[in-house]
């Protein structure tokens, strides 16, 4: 994730040392929300855009994790059990919505298909293993398409 | 509540936050490093991406196969029928995140209280 939204901030005279926020705020949702809005910020405000939505979003993080510290004993099991699905729903809607190109909805699919494949090896680097195939069949997908347009 | 007791063993949390930071800082550290020479036409990050949303996507089937703690008292059937519905309501919404995850939640709620 990292290695994917950091060449979306940088300029030809941004240094690495500039770039060591975003890198430590890249977590699930600055990533999509980076792929979402930084075609549509001028390239030289990238940097302060990411690393203000980033400390914003960790606040909220922060916040919310220290009431759940204090809430989750004393959940009933189903609303306990709602928050857990609340992850995978939200991570699941957020990458769709950002799904513009087949490759995306290929490597999103095949990575939610392929894991159970995978955890059956039993190898402990199940998702690893899953995610680099399903998102090198969908570069695949995405290299074909290229070739034949 | 004392400060001692909110906080427990200093010694026990500095041994948790090493480990817990420097396989973290390892791959952020790498990926800033590869990240910071990439050009962001190129074809080698098209590739990263699709990797980045397909490991992502092996994240999502994994709480959902291998559900943890509370989540594993809902059947099988139940969690997969919740995430069926969310998507069908995402996209009827035109890919509204909140109808979708909203949706979705209640069909778990609803059906767990109609399973009892």
């Amino acid at each position: 994730m990292v290695v994917s939204v950091l060449p979306l901030m940088r300029t030809p005279t941004t240094k690495r040392r500039e770039l060591f926020f975003a890198a430590h705020l890249t977590a699930v949702t600055l990533w999509v929300e980076c792929h979402r809005f930084l075609p549509q910020v001028p390239c030289e405000r990238r940097i302060a855009f990411v690393n203000g939505l980033g400390f914003g979003l960790v606040s909220v993080c922060l916040t919310a994790n220290t009431i759940g510290y204090f809430l989750a004993a004393n959940l009933t099991q189903t609303l306990g059990a709602a928050i857990l699905l609340l992850t995978p729903l939200s991570f699941l809607f957020s990458t769709a919505r950002n799904s513009r190109e087949v490759a995306d909805v290929v490597a999103l699919t095949l990575g939610v298909l392929l894991y159970p494949l995978a955890a059956k090896m039993n190898s402990g680097l199940d998702i690893l293993v899953s995610g680099l195939v399903a998102g090198t069949i969908a570069y695949g997908v995405h290299w074909w398409r290229e070739v034949r347009a | 509540m004392s400060a001692a007791q909110l906080i427990g063993d200093w010694q026990a949390l500095v041994v948790l936050f090493v480990a817990g930071v420097i396989p973290n800082q390892i791959w952020r550290m790498l990926g800033l490093w590869f990240g910071g020479g990439i050009d962001e036409g190129s074809e080698l990050l098209v590739w990263v991406r699709a990797v980045a949303t397909a490991i992502l996507a092996g994240v999502i089937a994994q709480i959902m196969v291998e559900p943890p703690g509370a989540l594993a008292s809902v059947p099988d059937g139940l969690r997969y029928g919740a995430v069926g519905a969310g998507l069908v309501v995402f996209l009827l919404t035109r890919r509204s995140i909140f109808a979708g995850v909203v949706a979705g939640e209640v069909f778990m709620l609803a059906g767990k209280w109609w399973l009892g």
